[in-house]
């Protein structure tokens, strides 16, 4: 922002009345453009002092999976390119931020969805509709957030509605008010107060609607279509893949079909019947297919006899994974890779049965969850919060109807029950916080139990352990009465800042007393990737000699940014 | 008429019951190395534990030969017995029973085979049961009606120390149980049907016990009762205290050192628990 703006030509003439699908297009690029560009920003808006989950990364690539929907078409009844943003907002939503982006988006769609351009007074209610649908999208909404963001912007634009037809002025008195909001938010919010900082959320919404203005304004400056280097995300197919030998289904195809009332249950069971790995989404009118088939004229005969097919991609995964695997052995070191689903002693889980999802990122704690009877393990975790679809793609992927889901992060929590309503199947979110919690729910699992009872049985177990995690503060602040400089170490038990200190050492006892482990019979010792065995063991041997009763389990989490995350019961 | 009761060593019942009760224990094998012994006779429990976590290969188990049930049936009917109820181990856990079953088919003499459905002193009850009501001079269909009805109200639950014994003992779908090699954990396994069943997964041993009680208590009323254990004797009377709710008034229940035929699979210092449930 500090920037000098190049003034070019306003895009949008003085007189700007109406909103057609061309323009929407144009606004939702430039909004994606500002937030790549403030990407970073958002990011150290961390209201904990540890790494976060990343905010602006997850709303850039939510609002990313969204553009890229209607990038190359050439639309101009507005109401179907904001259904196509619904739609690839919804499918790439990751984080709580990304989830709540796309509750916006859903719901701007549904307000516009037949209108060929919209007017300001469709505009202030299709804002209200959105503000409407992201408070829905949350269990329990908080103030002081994008929420408060939304919904503030919305009152704005129903008062602008009365005063003018003119679209600028109606967005730039809602930027106005958004910002104006944002500022607010650590009033509402007192751990953004006590943080010094304004919602991460909220921040990055404001960047999306002041970059759209600023296109208005013909403000902003050299429009690119490429891609900011260095946040990309990992599609979830390059997870899923087997490790070596021939695809069952090396086909992966894609495509949009178009048509009337058609009927989502229906077409995702017959597709996938076709193969695996289906991903079918979206409503009576545009239907989102992906599946991995023997032979790709199955499903595209399929979508020709029931309605029209567009964007039609078909790839030949076999090929790809040879080359992946051709040039694997370049890739220097062992960056930590997701825990492979395959190459481990869990079972193997049967129809009827429970199968258990587990997001955790390190390999080790993958391996703890899957030779617990999980199912399958989801990558992600504290800075790599998987999106909806990566989870709803393993919900699909398991092949039984019951499912329960164990985030093991207070911020993925929200985008597992995003995934688990897209899926047709049974689905428990347990809301497990932290990585120890969702080990000790998994000693509750009974694969071949009653769903909810399961699932009871496993959010009681959650609550029986004691969490610590231990990592380097990101930023100077103090929170719940703890103040940490940058570069500190920092211990929180049960998700919450409880210490700080400037060597490890003099961090562990306070920690563990904060844990209550002199109440406790075991400690369970993770280490994270950045922490050698040995070093490890040391620091399990200054466990027991400051609690000799306890017996101290020590195994590899490899999870990345916390050195140690630890269990006790 | 005369009924006699025929068992095996996996019963777990103290040599004075049987004795009492006119029970034959046909001993199972144990394999240590290249030697093998004959469960009770020719290797003694305590020793057995004592060295059981020092064996550089793991112990295994054999049914006896099935002319070993020959012999006893026969031995039984030269002493008079006009029938045999020959009552084993639950025949999806081992193959005690079979062996019984061709040691049958080898004699004149008239056997009628029983499948427990059970184990160690799930069985020995059970043998218990149908030895008593043989004393009493009732029929072979009377009996053999009496234990098809305490089968289904008999229960074993063992409370697991270690998971190493049970593990390479190969007879279980440790993936399907949900345990894996990685985090210690307690397991609580109940014997029911003839099925093993895991029943919690506990990580400390003060849950574990009462989860135990738990378990065991929420069946409700017993009729007979035993406590057992696998060396670990001060355990098993503090368990012994924390179940005087569910120990049939009057009774003294035995706590009984489990077969190393057992013993070898589940390992050292695990707890135990058997009973009928009052009709």
């Amino acid at each position: 922002m500090t920037q000098e703006d190049t003034v070019q030509e306003p895009p949008i003439s003085q007189k700007w009345l109406t909103c057609d699908g061309h323009q929407l297009c144009k606004l939702a690029q430039a909004g994606l453009y500002w937030l790549e560009r403030n990407c970073q920003h958002v990011n150290a808006l961390n209201v904990f002092p540890v790494p976060d989950g990343d905010t602006g990364t997850n709303m850039l690539l939510t609002m990313r999976s969204a553009y890229n929907r209607i990038q190359n078409g050439d639309e101009a009844h507005v109401g179907k390119v904001a259904q196509e943003l619904s739609q690839g907002a919804l499918m790439g939503a990751r984080g709580n931020s990304g989830v709540i982006l796309s509750q916006i988006w859903r719901g701007l769609a549904k307000s516009l969805k037949n209108k060929d351009a919209f007017t300001t007074v469709d505009l202030a209610d299709a804002l209200q509709e959105a503000a409407d649908t992201a408070y829905k999208g949350v269990m329990r909404p908080v103030e002081g957030t994008i929420l408060t963001v939304i919904r503030e912007g919305a009152e704005e634009a129903q008062d602008a509605a009365e005063k003018s037809q003119d679209l600028r002025f109606m967005t730039e008195r809602v930027l106005e008010r958004c910002q104006q909001s944002l500022a607010r938010t650590p009033d509402l919010l007192p751990i953004l107060k006590q943080a010094g900082v304004v919602d991460s959320g909220g921040q990055g919404l404001v960047y999306l609607f002041e970059g759209m203005l600023r296109y208005v304004h013909g403000q902003l400056d050299e429009m690119e279509n490429g891609v900011v280097a260095g946040v990309t995300a990992v599609p979830a197919q390059a997870l899923a893949a087997p490790e070596e030998g021939d695809l069952e289904f090396p086909y992966d195809v894609q495509f949009i079909l178009m048509g009337e009332n058609l009927d989502v249950l229906k077409v995702r069971a017959d597709i996938d019947a076709m193969g695996d790995s289906t991903v079918v989404v979206g409503d009576e009118k545009v239907i989102k297919v992906h599946i991995h088939v023997k032979d790709p004229g199955e499903p595209i005969s399929y979508g020709i006899r029931h309605g029209l097919i567009s964007d039609v991609v078909v790839e030949n995964m076999q090929m790809q994974m040879e080359e992946i695997i051709q040039a694997a052995p370049a890739k220097a070191g062992q960056q930590s890779m997701p825990p492979s689903p395959l190459a481990d002693e869990g079972p193997v889980i049967e129809p009827g049965q429970i199968g258990v999802i587990a997001v955790t990122a390190g390999a080790g704690l993958g391996r703890v969850f899957r030779s617990l009877g999980a199912a399958t393990v989801v990558n992600g975790g504290q800075t790599n919060n998987p999106s909806t679809e990566e989870i709803f793609q393993a919900i699909q992927d398991v092949p039984t109807n019951k499912i329960i889901i164990l985030p093991n992060n207070k911020n993925i929590i929200l985008t597992a029950e995003a995934a688990r309503d897209l899926s047709p199947k049974d689905v428990v979110v347990v809301a497990t916080r932290t990585a120890p919690q969702g080990i000790s729910a998994m000693l509750s699992l009974e694969l071949n139990g009653d769903l909810e009872a399961v699932a009871e049985a496993m959010q009681e177990m959650s609550n029986q352990v004691v969490s610590g995690e231990i990592t380097r503060a990101t930023r100077s602040v103090t929170l719940d009465g703890v103040a940490v400089e940058e570069g500190q170490y920092i211990g929180l038990v049960d998700g919450r800042l409880a210490v700080s200190a400037s060597e490890l050492d003099e961090l562990l006892s306070p920690l563990l007393e904060t844990m209550a482990v002199d109440e406790c019979e075991i400690l369970t010792l993770y280490y994270g990737e950045e922490v050698s065995q040995a070093e490890a063991e040391a620091f399990c041997e200054q466990i027991e000699a400051l609690y000799p009763d306890l017996e101290v389990e020590l195994l590899a989490g490899n999870q990345p940014h916390y050195y140690y995350i630890l269990g006790a019961e | 008429m005369t009924i006699r009761i025929v068992t095996d060593s996996t019963c777990d019942l103290p040599a004075a019951v049987a004795e009492q009760l006119k029970i034959t224990v046909v001993p199972a094998y144990v394999n240590i190395g290249d030697q093998s012994f004959l469960d009770g006779i020719e290797l003694t429990r305590a020793q057995f534990y004592r060295e059981l976590e020092g064996y550089p290969t793991p112990p295994t188990t054999a049914a006896p030969a099935s002319g070993a049930f020959t012999q006893v049936y026969e031995q039984l009917a030269d002493e008079g017995a006009t029938e045999i109820i020959s009552i084993h181990v639950a025949s999806k856990l081992s193959g005690v029973l079979n062996a019984a079953r061709l040691g049958a088919e080898d004699t004149e003499v008239k056997v009628s085979l029983f499948d427990s459905q059970s184990l160690s002193m799930g069985l020995g009850l059970l043998a218990q049961v149908a030895a008593e009501a043989a004393a009493d001079g009732r029929s072979l269909d009377d009996i053999m009606a009496l234990l098809d009805s305490a089968v289904r109200r008999t229960y074993v639950f063992a409370l697991l120390d270690t998971l190493e014994f049970l593990r390479r003992s190969g007879r279980v779908n440790w993936a399907q149980f949900g345990i894996g090699t990685l985090l210690k954990i307690k397991p609580l396994v109940r014997v029911y049907g003839g099925v093993l069943e895991m029943q919690e997964k506990i990580r400390t041993s003060k849950k574990a016990t009462e989860k135990m009680i738990e378990r065991i208590a929420e069946l409700g009323q017993y009729e007979r009762v035993a406590l057992l254990h696998t060396d670990a004797p001060e355990e098993v009377e503090a368990l012994r205290g924390q179940l005087a709710q569910v120990i049939p008034p009057g009774s003294n229940p035995p706590a009984v050192l489990v077969t190393p035929a057992i013993g070898s699979h589940v390992g050292p210092r695990a707890l135990g628990f058997a009973g009928i449930l009052a009709p």
